[in-house]
């Protein structure tokens, strides 16, 4: 059950917000004013925002930019990162100096105030806050594969390989990178997780994605001052974080074990 | 008192008889060796002898440490017992010590827990400890200052602290380096014969429990075998070469960076390799026969000098020449559990150095794979199991098949025998043999066993320090050694 418990919620997720793509049960656009802050209904199962929204289909719709900024930042870090930490470990000397140094110095800012440099220069946007968050897992990968590499590398079917007359490339990506699967499915979902909570704090900022699009994030901050009046508004797209963080943990471990289950962590 | 008598143990997890109606006994002053392959019940004779078995795994049996039957003891007097009455002594020092405490805190610690010394008196009584075990040098040392054998001394002035009837040594001298273990071989003797210990002496080194031991007995499956320890059945062939040089290492310099300059790993190193010949390189740890393996295979470049394979530069060669000089070389290395990439089936495996083939088709491929494994005594199923399926045998014929697969002219073998036990080698050694009559090859061996250069090897290449300091024939080197360190070298393994 547990082995399971993790990708089916994340499927669950993900197709909700597939799903929101097609149909919601209430067009998002649609302000009714007159019916605001309303209680759960037939209409409204969890009933209605401080513009009369369905809130059923906002937490729908804001799946979307969760789910997608982070996974498009993980992708980036990992298109980014894996190459690079593949190269120090296959290079080592200067290549490999320079690749340590410069994910030091990223690692040198907090990565919050990263991603607002990158906003500020860019402008706020779903894409962009994807492109910061992208940015600081760059150098996340990179270390992970760097020194799971490098451990690799120092085995002797390494030599074998080197014997048969392949080259550091080739052995990256035949020898090396099956062997390091597990650390880095092991940090892809830590890095996914984190970036659905990096989403929903740059769009807490109002630095995510802009209205008319619902994000989770910034449903929680329009929903801040009325906590005292309508609690839901807040706890629900709160509540909608936590368990697809959660989700995506459990769905890391199970992908793990399945793949790699001899560097079980 | 007798220091330790064992009647009738059977020890049994499960299903899987570990010891089978055992009887043995170690009187005072006297060493026995219990050698055998792994698996045969070693360890657990060993850990018997210290109460350190669960109870449900003893089926019948008495363990008596100076008469006293050890299973009818208050666990308090176990306590007692366990590094007071009986001292022990493990395989790796590194780990038996405590590297964040000074040698003489640990040693001293024994004292204080073992015997009724006042406080004052156990600084002088750990100073006398450390030149019985031969150390001068200062009891304010931390372990990680100290060499394997010094540390193997440190940990044997532990053992002996509370003065126990009997010791307990697990393959002491299995993680040391050849002189180091003839010294903590001779060390042990005069410990035991000095002080009248008994002591148990577990190993797979049959040398070196024929060298010290009073008696030998063997374990096989659980059972004590009285027999003498196995024969070497597998001869020694006539001395090949003459033939054209297929290696030639000329005055070879290999350097690596430090902290301050750079710090030689080999100085001048001269050697060649006929077609057909067996050459052994031998030396400690650190002598630099490693590298001078990855030189010969083309993995790393000389600082100075040259290295040729049948007559083509490694340095030089480029494109198809350096193809076609790889195809001609290829190795079987140490650990048997490292060498493969725990994600491959063996087919691919054994198929990796086709790479150099250019396009082969998978039909091709598969029946070359087959070919080889059946060459080195593997059933063609074989090839689509995962390494981890394997034994340490089978993984080290896996390794030679992979080695094979190109028909390479030479094979080098860095220490490819060296972790597996002495049934396992015979067997090895009988297939190398037979490879090699069969198929022409030609052998380089990096070695520390001295018994297996004896038959294996035509010519015998000493290294000390990155420097040759002896080369020649196998018995003409063996029999009349020209300097001390090679003779005290060589004594360590015969």
């Amino acid at each position: 059950m547990r082995r399971w418990s993790g990708p089916i919620l994340l499927c669950l997720i993900v197709g909700v917000a597939l799903l929101s793509l097609a149909w919601t049960p209430f067009d998002i656009a649609a302000i009714d004013v007159a019916h605001r802050m309303r209680g759960a209904s037939a209409a409204h199962p969890l009933g209605t925002d401080q513009l009369g929204r369905d809130m059923l289909s906002m937490l729908m719709t804001g799946a979307r930019p969760s789910l997608g900024v982070a996974a498009l930042a993980l992708i980036i870090g990992l298109a980014g990162g894996v190459p690079l930490g593949l190269l120090a470990a296959a290079r080592p000397g200067w290549v490999d100096e320079l690749t340590a140094r410069s994910t030091d110095i990223l690692f040198a800012f907090p990565a919050i105030l990263l991603a607002l440099l990158v906003i500020a220069v860019l402008g706020p946007g779903a894409t962009h806050a994807a492109l910061a968050i992208g940015l600081f897992n760059i150098p996340v990968f990179a270390r992970v594969t760097r020194a799971s590499a490098r451990s690799v590398w120092t085995r002797d079917f390494i030599l074998a390989a080197r014997l048969a007359g392949k080259g550091p490339g080739l052995i990256s990506l035949e020898h090396v990178l099956p062997n390091i699967a597990g650390p880095l499915i092991t940090q892809a979902s830590l890095q996914l997780s984190l970036g659905v909570l990096a989403e929903a704090g740059l769009s807490f900022l109002g630095l995510g994605a802009q209205p008319p699009v619902a994000s989770w994030g910034r449903m929680v901050a329009d929903a801040q001052t009325l906590i005292g009046v309508a609690p839901g508004l807040a706890l629900l797209p709160g509540l909608a974080i936590v368990v697809t963080v959660v989700a995506i943990n459990l769905a890391g471990e199970a992908l793990r074990d399945r793949i790699a289950p001899e560097t079980g962590l | 008192m007798i220091p330790l008598e064992i009647e009738h143990l059977s020890v049994r997890y499960g299903e899987t008889v570990a010891l089978d109606d055992v009887c043995l006994s170690v009187e005072a002053g006297e060493i026995v060796a219990l050698v055998g392959p792994s698996g045969s019940g070693k360890s657990t004779l060993a850990a018997a002898a210290m109460d350190l078995l669960p109870v449900e795994a003893i089926e019948q049996g008495v363990v008596r440490i100076e008469g006293a039957d050890i299973r009818a003891l208050p666990e308090k007097q176990l306590e007692a017992l366990r590094g007071g009455r009986v001292g022990i002594v493990f395989q790796e020092p590194a780990t038996a010590l405590n590297p964040a405490l000074t040698i003489g805190r640990q040693i001293g610690e024994v004292l204080e827990l073992h015997t009724g010394l006042a406080r004052a008196d156990i600084a002088p009584e750990v100073d006398r400890l450390l030149a019985e075990v031969g150390l001068d040098l200062s009891a304010r040392r931390y372990p990680h200052t100290l060499s394997g054998g010094q540390r193997q001394r440190v940990a044997l002035a532990m053992a002996i602290a509370a003065r126990p009837p009997l010791l307990l040594a697990d393959e002491p001298t299995a993680s040391l380096d050849p002189v180091a273990q003839a010294e903590i071989a001779a060390l042990l003797q005069a410990l035991v014969r000095g002080r009248g210990m008994g002591l148990l002496l577990v190993t797979h080194d049959l040398a070196l429990a024929r060298r010290i031991a009073d008696r030998v007995v063997a374990l096989d499956r659980g059972r004590l075998i009285e027999q003498a320890p196995i024969e070497p059945a597998a001869t020694r062939r006539e001395p090949h070469g003459g033939g054209e040089t297929l290696l030639l290492m000329d005055r070879v310099t290999r350097t690596y960076p430090v902290k301050r300059g750079r710090a030689a790993a080999l100085t001048d190193v001269s050697l060649t390799l006929a077609r057909g010949e067996a050459l052994a390189v031998i030396g400690a740890s650190g002598s630099g026969k490693s590298t001078l393996a990855r030189l010969a295979l083309g993995l790393d470049r000389p600082d100075a000098g040259r290295i040729l394979l049948g007559g083509q530069d490694w340095v030089t060669a480029r494109g198809a020449d350096l193809r076609a000089m790889r195809r001609r070389v290829q190795a079987v290395f140490q650990d048997p559990a490292a060498s493969f990439d725990p994600r491959q089936t063996i087919a691919r495996i054994v198929a990796e150095p086709l790479y150099l083939l250019g396009n082969l088709s998978a039909a091709e491929r598969i029946a070359r794979v087959v070919e080889v494994l059946g060459q080195v005594g593997l059933a063609p199923d074989a090839a689509d199991r995962l390494p981890q399926a394997f034994s340490g045998g089978q993984r080290q014929r896996i390794a030679i098949a992979r080695a094979l697969i190109l028909k390479p002219e030479l094979i080098l073998f860095d220490e490819a025998l060296s972790a597996l036990d002495p049934a396992l080698r015979e067997e090895i050694v009988a297939l190398l043999l037979r490879l090699q009559a069969e198929l022409g090859l030609t052998y380089f061996f990096i070695a520390h066993d001295m018994d297996l250069v004896r038959r294996m090897a035509d010519r015998v290449l000493v290294l000390r320090e990155g420097r040759a300091i002896a080369c020649g024939p196998v018995a003409e080197l063996f029999d009349r050694p020209s300097d001390p360190y090679l003779a005290a070298f060589l004594a360590s393994a015969e």
